[in-house]
């Protein structure tokens, strides 16, 4: 299930619950233990799931389309900020000062990201992330899984040889087809819809403290 | 059904990251990667040529852990640690600066994560024996009894990528071996 449809599932099935409650209260009903259990424990799982989306909601932070949230993995989460981050973050993240994660299914104005379109990540001079490490930008299908793709190549980085602009910038292209005289930063798109990771490990300070910007995935006319 | 509510909101907020945890446990030591199952306290690198070619070399049989959730930035290895016989020692060989990670997750408290610090080459020591979870130089004190554990260790430019020998891999022992 998409993320969307996620969204969309928790906000059905937190109404069903208020809808339930509303009903229980100011309508009379004919009640038992056993029922009066089991009923309460399907609305406490479905209170839950809506408590948990609204908070992932709450404590993510979202800048040009990119998604993040802080404090991942970290021992001494309460247990609904590890339930709200595993909504996001599913799987055995590591803690902040070790990598930090940005994913988008959007790009900077909000539209899907489609392999029907072509589209450029413009880092400006001096604005790769700060790290003491390397990141990555990582493609995944609609399901997260890799893509098949004529030079194997599923994610680039400060490792894959990417060539700057002449004013020291690096733009990246992200398209289904190879850019023509921009191989060396191409990153293979599927011809569906897609999900975008990026990973900085040991990041910098700017990172940690919020003040970097990733830049957004820009469509191209 | 007030308490029925509370102990539903509660059991499931609780336990709602601990899932994946579990499929961790079920897919590292029950169904391996491609051969067999991985005993605990056993480490498990990820197969050279499945990590150069993630979409042609998975073992239908295998656990597809590794291919699910993009990541092509690490090598990993993998394992399930039981403590419960005495601590272990994970050796890391010297990885000539190369980025490495080690990481130890709880199964029942979900995507909590305790990380060693690197100073390579390495001998990291992890144990149960300290009251408060906690990871200080290269030891990882107070794990409990069993977590997944989970190495990254940095991968070469591309040109390296392709099936050889990516990354010398990290050992783990009994600490009385030490």
């Amino acid at each position: 299930m998409s993320r969307t449809y996620t969204f969309y599932f928790a906000a059905l099935i937190g109404t069903i619950c208020v809808v339930f409650i509303i009903n229980l209260v100011f309508f009379e009903h004919a009640r038992t233990v056993r029922n009066d259990v089991v009923q309460g424990i399907l609305i406490g799982i479905g209170l839950a799931f809506a408590s948990a989306q609204a908070y992932a909601r709450i404590k993510a932070t979202k800048v040009n389309g990119w998604i993040t949230m802080f404090g991942l993995g970290v021992p001494g989460n309460g247990m609904l900020l590890r339930a709200a981050h595993a909504q996001y973050f599913p799987g055995p993240v590591n803690v902040p000062q070790e990598a930090m994660y940005w994913w988008a299914n959007a790009d900077g104005a909000g539209r899907t990201l489609s392999g029907a379109h072509d589209y450029i990540m413009h880092f400006p001079a001096g604005g790769l992330p700060p790290n003491d490490a390397f990141w990555s930008l990582t493609m995944g299908n609609a399901k997260n899984f890799y893509v098949q793709n004529p030079i194997n190549r599923y994610s680039v980085g400060d490792r894959s040889g990417l060539v700057s602009n002449a004013d020291g910038s690096v733009d990246i292209y992200i398209q289904h087809t190879g850019p023509e005289g921009h191989e060396s930063n191409w990153l293979p798109a599927p011809s569906g819809n897609f999900i975008l990771w990026l990973r900085v490990y040991i990041p910098g300070a700017a990172i940690l403290d919020g003040t970097y910007t990733v830049p957004p995935v820009v469509k191209l006319k | 059904m007030v308490v029925g509510w509370a102990l539903g909101t509660f059991l499931f907020v609780y336990f709602l990251a601990a899932p994946r945890i579990q499929q961790l446990r079920k897919s590292d030591p029950r169904k391996g990667f491609g051969a067999g199952p991985i005993p605990a306290n056993t480490l498990y690198a990820e197969p050279q040529t499945l990590f150069a070619d993630p979409l042609s070399s998975q073992s239908a049989s295998s656990s597809n852990l590794m291919t699910t959730g993009v990541n092509h930035d690490t090598l990993l290895m993998v394992g399930w640690l039981d403590l419960s016989k005495g601590p272990r020692a994970v050796h890391v060989p010297d990885m000539n600066a190369r980025y490495y990670s080690a990481q130890f997750t709880y199964p029942s408290d979900g995507p909590i994560s305790l990380m060693l610090a690197r100073t390579p080459p390495a001998r990291a020591r992890a144990t149960t024996s300290s009251p408060v979870p906690s990871t200080a130089g290269n030891r990882a004190d107070s794990l409990p009894e069993q977590c997944s554990a989970r190495y990254r260790s940095r991968v070469r430019g591309e040109r390296q990528r392709a099936p050889g020998r990516l990354c010398p891999c990290m050992q783990l022992t009994p600490l009385s071996q030490q």
